[in-house]
């Protein structure tokens, strides 16, 4: 397998990483597996950072006003269970995704590099969702729950699929000389 | 560069804007509603909205309690530092209650029989006071309602005296409150 590092001209952006993550999977899966950690799971926290910054700005300005206007600690402390709120199932989706590969990938197995494998599985979970939100925000209505569990529906049957090719991906792994990595 | 790795810089450039669209829009919101987003804090005046007894006897506002000084208190069966606040709140019932002191306690569970729920929890840690159940979720909204616990110290005009969000300490939480309480009491 290429070594494909952040210095390498083949090594792409953050931004091309995410789209191939979304229409070409076996290469995003590839790039991914090469690049000793420099996609997947950093991608996830950048992705995840966005996500929080761009989703919750109305809990962020809650958060704020309760900083000022009852106490700092206080308004910090309603910043934790937010945080868990909106990142928690992401973080559990790619962590069970990781266990999922690396138990599925055989004596292939290289759980760091199934967990990134994992991780890029989850961006286009994490598209779906995003897009939905989108739609229900600008309708500006509060969905009925037969509505959020058909979004959570499609969103994982999306991430089986991707996880699904993760794990062909690293069944089929050629023997390599860094495989203590 | 490969062509899929063009298109997938046009993909993810369209991902990008995903995430500026609903900082856009949610910033949008923000800016309209900025006011909305404010909890209730001291000196304002704690609103009041009738609510369900979890026991099914009626329901109880806060406007019931008027001329009372009282603790609300927002929780959930399954937060645990709720749990953990509730031998304080006995306390400080017993040491209050004949002095004009209660408490309006808010159930938040939600879904299927989380009033059926909230009753046999207060049933098994033998609460003192009565327990409602915020259905809707209501009260959490007009209390802007983040995280629980979530405390407030209403005296007898119906004023907020003191708020308290989370615990860091609960012999902390139960001396903060206790001076609140012991301070609205002794107030005309």
């Amino acid at each position: 397998m290429a070594d494909i590092s952040q210095k390498d001209d083949r090594f792409p952006p953050l931004t091309t990483r995410v789209g191939l993550a979304v229409i070409a999977p076996r290469r995003a899966f590839e790039i991914s597996d090469a690049a000793h950690g420099r996609a997947g799971l950093s991608d996830v926290a950048t992705l995840l950072l966005l996500k929080f910054v761009c989703v919750e700005v109305r809990a962020l300005v809650a958060v704020a006003w309760t900083m000022v206007t009852v106490g700092f600690m206080p308004g910090l402390g309603a910043l934790g269970p937010r945080l868990q709120a909106a990142l928690g199932l992401d973080l559990i989706v790619v962590f069970g995704g990781g266990v999922l590969v690396t138990l599925a990938a055989g004596r292939k197995r290289r759980p760091s590099r199934d967990f990134d494998l994992a991780a890029v599985a989850w961006i286009p979970y994490l598209v779906v969702t995003l897009i939905a939100q989108l739609v229900l925000t600008i309708a500006g209505v509060r969905p009925p729950r037969l509505v959020n569990d058909a979004i959570g529906l499609i969103a994982l049957a999306v991430l089986a699929g991707w996880l699904g090719m993760a794990i062909r991906h690293a069944r089929q792994r050629r023997e390599v000389a860094d495989a203590g990595r | 560069m490969p062509a899929a790795d063009q298109r997938a810089r046009v993909a993810g450039r369209v991902i990008m804007a995903l995430f500026a669209a609903l900082l856009v829009v949610n910033g949008a919101w923000v800016m309209r509603h900025c006011e909305q987003l404010r909890p209730v804090g001291m000196g304002d005046i704690a609103p009041s909205v009738p609510l369900p007894l979890v026991d099914g006897h009626g329901q109880r506002a806060l406007a019931d309690l008027k001329g009372k000084v009282v603790l609300v208190d927002f929780w959930a069966t399954w937060c645990k530092p709720c749990e953990m606040t509730i031998p304080a709140q006995k306390r400080l019932y017993a040491k209050y209650a004949a002095r004009g002191f209660e408490v309006w306690s808010v159930n938040e569970d939600q879904g299927k029989n989380a009033e059926q729920r909230a009753a046999a929890y207060a049933r098994a840690r033998q609460l003192p006071f009565p327990v409602v159940h915020d259905h809707d979720g209501l009260a959490a909204e007009l209390y802007k309602v983040e995280s629980f616990p979530h405390m407030v110290i209403v005296d007898r005009l119906g004023v907020v005296r003191k708020v308290n969000i989370g615990v860091i300490s609960l012999s902390k939480l139960e001396e903060d409150l206790d001076a609140a309480i012991a301070a609205s009491l002794a107030a005309p």
